[in-house]
């Protein structure tokens, strides 16, 4: 009787484990991008949404003045919320005889609500999977250059990447709580809105027609571009240039969403374990991670979007990431068992 | 396994579950507040600092 040999099940090199982890993120980032971004008719007649979804803040930074945007931004809902800090209500105090003026807002209850949600959950997993300007710079950084000149991370930048930290306090927390109707990270920074918001608006203004009605509220077209377009879209333009050669700069240097989270990462409930017993310090995952991070070391670090580069591309299967105590088995494990990686 | 983080099974869950406890009662406490409103009417109306012409 004739025996069938089966064929050795052809194992996955470590290259093609890590496209297919990288894919599979693409297409989270891709479609949830879709889902948060789908209101066509805004695309059509260069509106944007009005309705009740927008009580809910997304996690993401997805600008609220994007077309097809469904939800809030929660960096922009801040600012809009330490806007009215200033708004006071005020009353005689009967006893003393003097007015006594409370903000309306002093804190942004319901907003920081929402971040600490997202962030007690999964921290910066926001940052790999769930922000559209994440995936739009991961898109720039696929746009080829000569190997020279694609830095994944620039060396001695740490001091640079506490730049985020000063413009969350500063231009988002600070200076719109002092300053009303001012919200000074979306009117001076924010390239994310001048590109999924003020590109599209101004452009549908000039082309569907220059009236107040189509546009929602008189926004027309480029004919109103001043001092302040200008100074965006050179910020927009340095984070574009920028982020074909390194990748996500504006995550790395300048987003105040990305910074918030980023404390998030040590006590979260999505966290990252480095198994010691396995780990031989071979230096691959550190080769591997575009963030400038060394899970070894660190395996919360604030830096760390939580992308799993370095957990597809361990050899030995030692970084382990999820929710419970027991980690999911990373997918580099079963090339553990055998594989030519 | 040894590792480098989460040793502590305790302090692994209680520090999530009380932020989560505090966001969802800061949410709701938001919508009380009204605070809820300032972000729709933000949300909703063009905004102008967004797209660079404020
Ligand atoms: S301009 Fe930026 S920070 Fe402001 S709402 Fe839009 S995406 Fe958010
Ligand atoms: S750092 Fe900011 S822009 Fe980057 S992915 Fe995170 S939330 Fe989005
Ligand atoms: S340490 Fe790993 S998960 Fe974190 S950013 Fe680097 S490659 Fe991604």
């Amino acid at each position: 009787m004739e025996t069938q040999v089966k064929a050795p099940k052809k194992q996955k090199t470590r290259m093609q484990i890590r496209k297919s982890v990288e894919r599979r993120r693409f297409a989270i980032q891709a479609v949830f991008t879709i889902l948060t971004n789908s209101y066509i008719v805004g695309f059509i007649r260069g509106t944007i949404y009005q309705g009740k979804l927008k009580y809910i803040c997304v996690p993401g930074m997805n600008c609220y003045s994007c077309p097809g945007a469904l939800g809030s931004c929660p960096i922009g809902a801040l600012q809009a919320v330490f806007n009215q800090g200033n708004y006071t209500n005020s009353w005689l105090d009967p006893k003393s005889g003097s007015v006594i003026a409370q903000p309306l807002y002093w804190f942004a209850f319901y907003v920081i609500g929402f971040i600490m949600l997202f962030g007690a959950l999964c921290g910066r997993l926001v940052c790999a999977f769930l922000c559209p300007f994440g995936l739009i710079q991961d898109l720039l950084y696929k746009i080829p250059l000569p190997k020279k000149m694609k830095i994944k991370s620039f060396p001695h930048d740490k001091p640079f990447r506490y730049l985020k930290y000063v413009l969350l306090v500063v231009f988002v927390i600070v200076l719109p709580l002092l300053y009303e109707s001012n919200p000074f990270f979306c009117k001076y920074i924010c390239p994310s809105g001048m590109l999924i918001g003020g590109i599209p608006l101004m452009t549908y203004g000039s082309v569907i027609g220059n009236t107040a009605a189509q546009t929602g509220t008189g926004i027309t077209s480029w004919a109103e571009a001043g001092g302040l377009t200008v100074l965006k879209m050179c910020i927009l333009g340095a984070i574009i240039i920028l982020s074909i050669i390194t990748y996500r700069p504006f995550c790395k240097y300048v987003c105040p969403l990305g910074a918030i989270y980023s404390f998030f990462n040590k006590i979260s409930l999505y966290r990252y374990t480095v198994d010691e017993s396995k780990c031989t310090h071979c230096g691959a995952c550190n080769h591997a991670c575009r963030m400038g991070v060394d899970i070894t070391k660190t395996p919360n670090a604030l830096e760390c979007i939580r992308c799993g580069d370095c957990k597809a591309a361990c050899p030995h299967g030692a970084i382990c990431s999820g929710f419970g105590i027991k980690k999911k088995q990373d997918p580099a494990s079963d090339v553990n068992k055998g594989s030519a990686a | 396994m040894k590792n480098k983080s989460n040793s502590n099974i305790v302090l692994r869950y209680l520090i999530p579950a009380l932020l989560l406890t505090c966001a969802v009662g800061f949410i709701i406490y938001g919508i009380f507040d009204g605070e809820v409103n300032a972000v729709l009417s933000k949300a909703t109306a063009l905004c102008r600092e967004c797209v660079g012409i404020g």
